[in-house]
């Protein structure tokens, strides 16, 4: 329905990759399926996410060396690929968490400012 | 640091393609199977629960497209396979290929042959300090026709004098043979003054030149107690003989011998204007000074010289002096030649290149199959005409190369089959 489709909201461009090493660093090595879970159970299924989507984002994240991935077997004896934050991610986490604290505050301001 | 790091990694991708797409295979099956689990686990039938997994997962085959564009550099990898793909159409059809590649190879050969020559003669400037000061002096005599009829020593002396050049020097190109060492060779000289290297600004690539402190005054007129300076340009010599007397690499010899030849004294004493013994002058001229200007003095000086010595410089016969740039008087013969051969071969590549173009659309006639199940399996017209463009690209480097190897062959056997 368009009004269900209004109130979820797409995932700002360059957010996903921020997104994903919090995760990870917040419930340690996750796979793609257990990251996309975890984002629509934090946002209360408000972000719409295809899940195939995660993958550029997690092999951009790899070729940078903030995440490491490693095959491995889940709980119930399925093969899953395991993505870890390593030491470059999180010195990278938090040099883009402040990023985004600076932009989000800075578009708040404006937005107060205009109402 | 992590741009280079990326890029690194999309390298590496470029030539792992089918490895990191068998990955993402089975990543994207196992993260599925996952789904299916959760969905089966909220009681949905296993058909059902397959169903939903997908629509949960998103296209499949876009996502992983959108994963390739990531992990790799597309255009490259596509090129790669483009040129992979064109290897082994070429390979297929042998016959176009060799003619193809054989035409390129004249048509590119040539014009390289060409080029190099004019390059070095016309394009590049003279390898000396400001060659665009360096001229050539030459006596005319207009009032009988007489083009460059060489100059007499006191005129020489008047040059110097006249406020014109930095320096200069008398020029005398002989021919002779060299003897001393196993045979005797035929060999192109330039006799010059003392100050030749100095109005060059030449440095010798061995040994050491003459300059102007070892003049001996008067030199000109040689006396046998006198040394008369040589330089001698050996002008082609095959590498594999080596030189007569082994004292270098061979392709020039500056050497400084006594001059038995010219013991007697040639010249008449005083030395008369009009006995123009001295063939030519090179000279530099004073910076900031145009060719133009200098060319105006130098009619002042041939005017005043005319009326001091009435009787040398006979009216009718119409003595005048002339400046030319030394570039344009060492090229000038040749540049036309030069000129008519470069559009020669300009033509000769343009009509292998038409040639090849009516061979090419020859062959693709033939591939229209192949080009039309190309289209329907999704190729744009871009991309198709990309696949094109880079078998035509690597048609021409593979007719540059051969060209290229059959200059450098010939250039290694030119020496060789002029020994003989």
């Amino acid at each position: 329905l368009p009004s269900e489709q209004k109130s979820r909201i797409q995932v700002l461009q360059g957010t996903l990759d921020l997104i994903i090493l919090r995760t990870l660093r917040s419930m340690g090595p996750q796979h793609a399926y257990g990251i996309a879970a975890r984002l629509e159970q934090i946002s209360e299924d408000l972000l719409k996410l295809n899940q195939g989507t995660l993958y550029p984002a997690l092999v951009r994240l790899e070729q940078q060396g903030w995440i490491k991935g490693k095959w491995d077997k889940t709980e119930k004896g399925r093969d899953a690929k395991y993505y870890a934050i390593t030491k470059a991610g999180l010195k990278a986490l938090g040099e883009e968490t402040q990023r985004w604290r600076q932009m989000s505050g800075l578009v708040e301001k404006l937005l107060a400012e205009e109402s | 640091v992590r741009h280079l790091r990326r890029l690194f990694a999309k390298f590496g991708n470029l030539f792992r393609s089918s490895r990191a797409d068998r990955e993402l295979d089975r990543e994207v099956s196992a993260h599925l199977t996952l789904l299916e689990d959760e969905f089966q686990r909220r009681g949905m039938s296993l058909d059902e629960a397959r169903i939903e997994a997908r629509r949960a997962y998103g296209g499949i085959e876009q996502a992983k497209q959108l994963h390739r564009e990531e992990r790799s550099i597309l255009w490259l990898e596509q090129t790669f396979a483009d040129l992979r793909y064109a290897c082994r159409g070429l390979l297929k059809t042998p016959g176009f290929t060799i003619i193809a590649v054989l035409t390129l190879a004249l048509g590119i050969g040539a014009n390289v042959a060409i080029f190099t020559v004019v390059n070095a003669v016309l394009l590049r400037p003279l390898p000396f300090h400001h060659p665009e000061r360096l001229v050539r002096v030459f006596g005319d005599l207009d009032g009988v026709g007489a083009k460059d009829v060489g100059m007499s020593e006191p005129e020489v002396e008047d040059l110097r004098r006249a406020d014109v050049f930095d320096d200069m020097s008398v020029i005398w190109p002989v021919s002779t043979a060299l003897s001393g060492g196993d045979h005797t060779e035929r060999i192109e000289m330039l006799g010059t003054g003392f100050d030749y290297f100095q109005t060059l600004g030449a440095q010798p690539a061995l040994g050491r030149v003459y300059g102007p402190r070892d003049a001996v005054p008067g030199f000109i007129r040689s006396r046998s107690d006198q040394r008369w300076a040589l330089e001698a340009a050996i002008r082609w010599r095959p590498a594999k003989i080596g030189p007569p007397h082994s004292s270098g690499s061979g392709w020039l010899h500056h050497c400084r011998c006594h001059a038995a030849g010219f013991s007697a004294n040639p010249f008449p004493s005083p030395p008369a204007r009009a006995q123009r013994f001295l063939p030519g002058v090179i000279a530099r001229l004073k910076p900031g000074l145009t060719v133009q200007q200098a060319q105006q003095r130098l009619d002042a000086l041939a005017a005043r010289l005319a009326q001091t010595y009435p009787n040398e410089y006979p009216s009718a016969s119409k003595w005048a002096l002339r400046l030319e740039p030394a570039e344009q008087s060492l090229t000038g013969s040749v540049r036309p030649m030069l000129v008519v051969l470069l559009a020669a071969v300009g033509f000769v590549l343009l009509m292998v290149a038409v040639n090849l173009a009516s061979l090419l659309v020859a062959r693709s006639s033939a591939r229209t199959r192949e080009l039309a199940i190309r289209h329907a399996l999704g190729a744009s017209r871009a991309r198709v005409m990309r696949q094109l463009l880079t078998e035509s690209v690597l048609l021409s480097l593979v007719g540059g190369l051969a060209a290229m190897l059959v200059l450098m062959l010939s250039k290694e056997l030119a020496p060789r089959a002029h020994a003989r």
